[in-house]
């Protein structure tokens, strides 16, 4: 009797669980399989407005263009604004101009990567009509030298510079084709890992990077190179946001300041 | 026909096959839970250390980050389209942990379940199936037993139908039972929820690379429904293939012994031999269905979901008229 | 007219190219009971193996109560009991089990006739332990009850008292002869023991290298008489035999000759064999068996 109540039981379960099982599995090949409906759904169509180099400069516009890494973006901030939205909020108190700013910060992005972007029809436009563009970028090159070994620093560190300060070299020109007289800022590097390897070669090494950073930018007279090592170097714990790699909103408000500063006269006197 | 299929299923109860796949079951799972338990405090610890807070604390705020930052890169015009549709699924995914007060670095009982059959799918859960089937049909030439059934009125095909189809139902209860432990004892150490939580899925393999254009996210329950579906799907090729060596072969141990080779022989060929064409056809390289779910990478490039289905299911088509031609005319001298 | 119970005609099997069994005849009616009989090796599974369909004959048909075993194997098979080599049961399931099993796979078995099958056999005490426990004389029982369950017309037993204890030998004997009497079962024993034969069985087959080399009746054998002597000149005895009356005489040991000579014609022989002077020590009539008979026809195989 037992035995007749396990195995209707059994039959109960297993037929039950066919059912699921089978349902599970369709939903799995529909899933991996062809075109969902959603699909098509989720992606809207462009609304960027494309604005054409012909249609832009209108003189009361301050139009800025930021691009490169993770701080370009605004990674880290707990507000979500980056110093592209300080920078923004900050000269519209400064002008009556409008101020618009386009961010196309990529996490992770290096100067090979920003190079490629730089391809694309669209940015190239952006540029065109900009006044200002703001780069950060090189912070992902040199971090690769800190994922190796120490022992193959030195010997790499040069090689990675040469490729990184061809690349920007690159990126200038790339920036110069689309537009001539916009303005080019380049944020520096700092060096988030201060207190906690604080050797002197790493240190020794941002500062390399930096300076040679700066002298390939300053030679173009519309550019310029603002730095953020020393904003950083005594106020990590301020600064830094809890990835422990980051600027936090206050770091960010430290760099657009820094930018703000430098460029502020330049749209005051127009 | 149904009175055929009880007396197999029976046998094999008897013959305490299930209650071995139970304890394995138990002893795996539990070992599972609580190394996975301990591995996450470990993290927990590390990530606390590295950033001097205490990441069980400040998560909610990593969330919220997270979730700004991918904001941006949405809002931003020139991210790759093809990316926003898994940008947009992972907000969802952070937003619900935020909203349900669950951090994404937990475990849970309805995580737990998934991810066990995930990583089961094509080794253990694989060999699981061998010691049901293995001695399905060699068992019974092994002890002489097979004389015994093949001269009742009953005609051979009918005879090996019903051991197949004790095998189906019973892969079946050795899920159930997978599920149930899984959930009962993970539920321990990480709580019994879960099961809502939303799980990223409907990746693609394209050629050789992943699209994440269809990226939906689905409740964990029916993402686990997903899996153990597939799983089911992987446990009726292995069973019968299985199924099929133990037809050819006269002893037990011979028929468990060819199948865990071949098993774990492919799985070996899969990592060194990826180039090679042919390994592609072979169905231990095809088992892990649960990937392409997940959207992880394929051993061998350029496989999709349907080509391993495709491929699955010619193989257990092939065992099975193998295993019924031989059975129906194979002389039995034991 | 009801067709033979079992019908073998010119059935051959060879395997791996070697002739196994080389056209075998055999038929049997109903409560007739068949002694297959002949030495390890000499064909007798592999010729059960056939008639039940576990094998396919090289050449040859197998009929069971007149429908073919390859061509109609259900129709057959529904009129056989069997036994083949030694009784293997599921030994991890008690003897009910194996017996409720068996009988899931025929609607005509009910829940009495198991119960009735192992009171047959006297298995009650022990039937709902596990066949592991059981002694191989136990395991025989249960043999027979999983070979009588659907009240066959054809009962095959293959060297079924193999390990059965005396008493449950002459046990088995009465069953079987009372299954053919009463039931009208035919039945069809194979032995290389032929002591038990002779006690069971009606007919005789007696195989060899896979043919069958004698068929006969029990009752035919047992007619055949021969007389042993005991004299001081056999060989002048055997030349009288052979003068006077044509018969061959064997030679046996010393002073020992055998002819077969039936009773009536003993006096008279005796008679010349003292008028010749032949010193006669003793002379007795003696009942002919099967083993006799076995071992003139198998005389020269290797045991195997
Ligand atoms: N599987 C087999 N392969 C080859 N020869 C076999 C096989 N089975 C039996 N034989 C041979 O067939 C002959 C008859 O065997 P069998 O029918 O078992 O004899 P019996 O039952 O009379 O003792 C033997 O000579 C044996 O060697
Ligand atoms: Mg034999």
């Amino acid at each position: 009797m037992l035995k007749r109540i396990t195995w209707f039981s059994l039959l109960i379960i297993t037929a039950a669980g066919f059912v699921a099982l089978s349902i599970g599995f369709f939903k799995a090949q529909q899933v991996t399989g062809g075109r969902t409906p959603t699909a098509g759904k989720t992606i809207k169509t462009e609304n960027i407005p494309t604005k054409t180099a012909a249609a832009a400069k209108e003189s009361n516009a301050v139009r800025i263009v930021v691009m490169g890494d993770s701080v370009a973006k605004g990674t880290g901030d707990e507000k979500g604004k980056g110093f592209s939205g300080y920078l923004k909020d900050y000269l519209k108190n400064q002008t009556t101009k409008d101020i618009s700013v386009e961010n196309i910060g990529i996490d992770g992005l290096k100067t090979d990567g920003l190079l490629e972007r730089l391809q694309d029809q669209k940015l190239h436009s952006l540029i065109a009509a900009s006044d200002m563009v703001v780069i950060s970028i090189g912070g992902n090159d040199l971090r690769v030298l800190r994922s190796r070994g120490d022992s193959t620093k030195e010997a790499g560190f040069g090689n990675l510079e040469g490729i990184y300060l061809n690349n920007l070299k690159e990126l200038l020109k790339g920036v110069r084709k689309s537009s001539t007289d916009t303005y080019i800022v380049f944020v520096g590097l700092y060096n988030p890992y201060l207190d906690a390897a604080a050797s002197y070669e790493d240190t020794q090494l941002v500062s390399t990077w930096n300076y040679d950073t700066q002298r390939l930018i300053e030679a173009d007279p519309k550019a310029i190179f603002i730095p953020t090592y020393d904003i950083f170097k005594f106020s990590l714990n301020r600064f830094i946001a809890s990835d422990g790699l980051h600027p936090n909103s206050l770091g960010y408000q430290a760099i657009s300041n820094r930018i703000a500063k430098s460029v502020e006269n330049v749209f005051n006197g127009e | 026909m149904l009175r055929l299929i009880e007396n197999e299923v029976f046998k094999i109860i008897f013959k305490k096959r299930l209650l071995i796949v139970f304890g394995i079951l138990l002893v795996l799972i539990t070992a599972f839970a609580y190394g996975q338990d301990n591995s996450l405090n470990r993290t927990k610890a590390r990530l606390a250390g590295r950033i001097g807070i205490t990441a069980s604390t400040d998560w909610k705020k990593l969330c919220e980050q997270q979730i700004i930052d991918l904001k941006n890169r949405l809002e931003s015009p020139y991210g790759h389209e093809e990316d926003k549709p898994a940008t947009r699924v992972r907000i969802e995914q952070l937003q619900y942990y935020l909203e349900n007060n669950i951090n994404p670095l937990d475990s849970s009982a309805a995580k737990f379940t998934t991810q066990f059959m995930e990583q089961s799918i094509f080794l253990f859960l694989p060999l699981l199936i061998i010691i049901l089937a293995g001695d399905i049909v060699s068992g019974e030439a092994a002890n002489g037993t097979i004389k015994l059934i093949l001269t009742r009125n009953i005609p051979r095909w009918k005879v090996l139908l019903s051991k197949l189809a004790a095998l189906l139902m019973l892969e079946i209860i050795v899920l159930l039972m997978a599920a149930v432990i899984s959930a009962a004892v993970s539920g321990v150490f990480f709580g019994y929820g879960g099961w809502t939580a939303p799980v990223a899925t409907g990746f693609r393999v394209i050629g050789d690379r992943l699209e994440t254009l269809g990226v939906v996210n689905v409740p964990q329950w029916q993402y686990a429904l997903m899996v153990y579906g597939l799983a089911y799907f992987v446990s009726i090729v292995v069973g019968t293939v299985s199924f099929m060596i133990s037809v050819l072969v006269k002893s037990t141990s011979a028929s468990i012994g060819v199948m865990m080779s071949a098993l774990i022989g492919g799985n070996f060929l899969s990592h060194f031999m990826s180039d090679w064409k042919i390994t592609r056809y072979l169905f231990m390289v095809n088992l892990r269905l649960t990937d392409y779910l997940a959207g992880s990478f394929q051993p061998v490039a350029g496989i999709n979901m349907a080509f391993s289905v495709t491929v699955l299911s010619v193989w257990a088509v092939a065992a099975l008229a193998i295993s019924f031609v031989y059975f129906m005319r194979q002389d039995i001298l034991v | 007219m009801q067709p033979p119970v079992l019908e073998l005609v010119d059935l051959k099997k060879n395997i791996k190219n070697k002739e196994i069994i080389r056209g075998i005849n055999l038929t049997l009616g109903p409560a007739e009971i068949l002694g297959f009989l002949g030495p390890n090796g000499a064909g007798k599974t592999t010729t059960i193996r056939m008639i039940v369909g576990l094998i396919r004959p090289t050449a040859g048909s197998v009929k069971i109560c007149g429908y073919s075993i390859a061509d109609d194997f259900i129709r057959a098979m529904s009129n056989v009991g069997c036994i083949i080599e030694s009784p293997e049961m599921y030994k991890f399931l008690s003897g009910m089990e194996n017996l409720r099993q068996l009988s899931n796979m025929d609607k005509r078995i009910t829940r009495q006739r198991v119960d009735e099958v192992v009171e047959l056999v006297g298995l009650q005490k022990r039937i709902e332990d596990k066949v592991s426990t059981y002694s191989l004389g136990m395991r025989q029982r249960l043999g027979i009850a999983q070979a009588l369950l659907c009240r066959p017309k054809l009962l095959i037993l293959d060297e079924p008292v193999n390990g059965l204890d005396p008493a449950g030998i002459t046990e088995f004997r009465n069953l079987i002869r009372r299954l053919a009497h009463e039931e009208e079962m035919a039945i069809f024993v194979s032995s290389h023991l032929l002591s038990e034969a002779q006690l069971m069985c009606d007919q005789v087959a007696i195989i060899r290298q896979g043919s069958i080399v004698k068929t006969a009746t029990v009752k035919d054998i047992l007619n055949t008489e021969t007389v042993e002597w005991r004299l001081d000149n056999p060989v002048k005895a055997a030349r009288l035999l052979k003068e006077k009356w044509g018969i061959e005489a064997l030679r046996e040991n010393g002073n020992t000759i055998t002819a077969a000579v039936g009773e009536n014609r003993l006096e008279l022989i005796n008679q010349v064999f003292v008028n010749e002077g032949i010193e006669l020590r003793y002379s007795i009539p003696r009942q002919n068996t099967l083993e006799d008979m076995f071992l003139d026809l198998t005389e020269g195989d290797e045991i195997a």
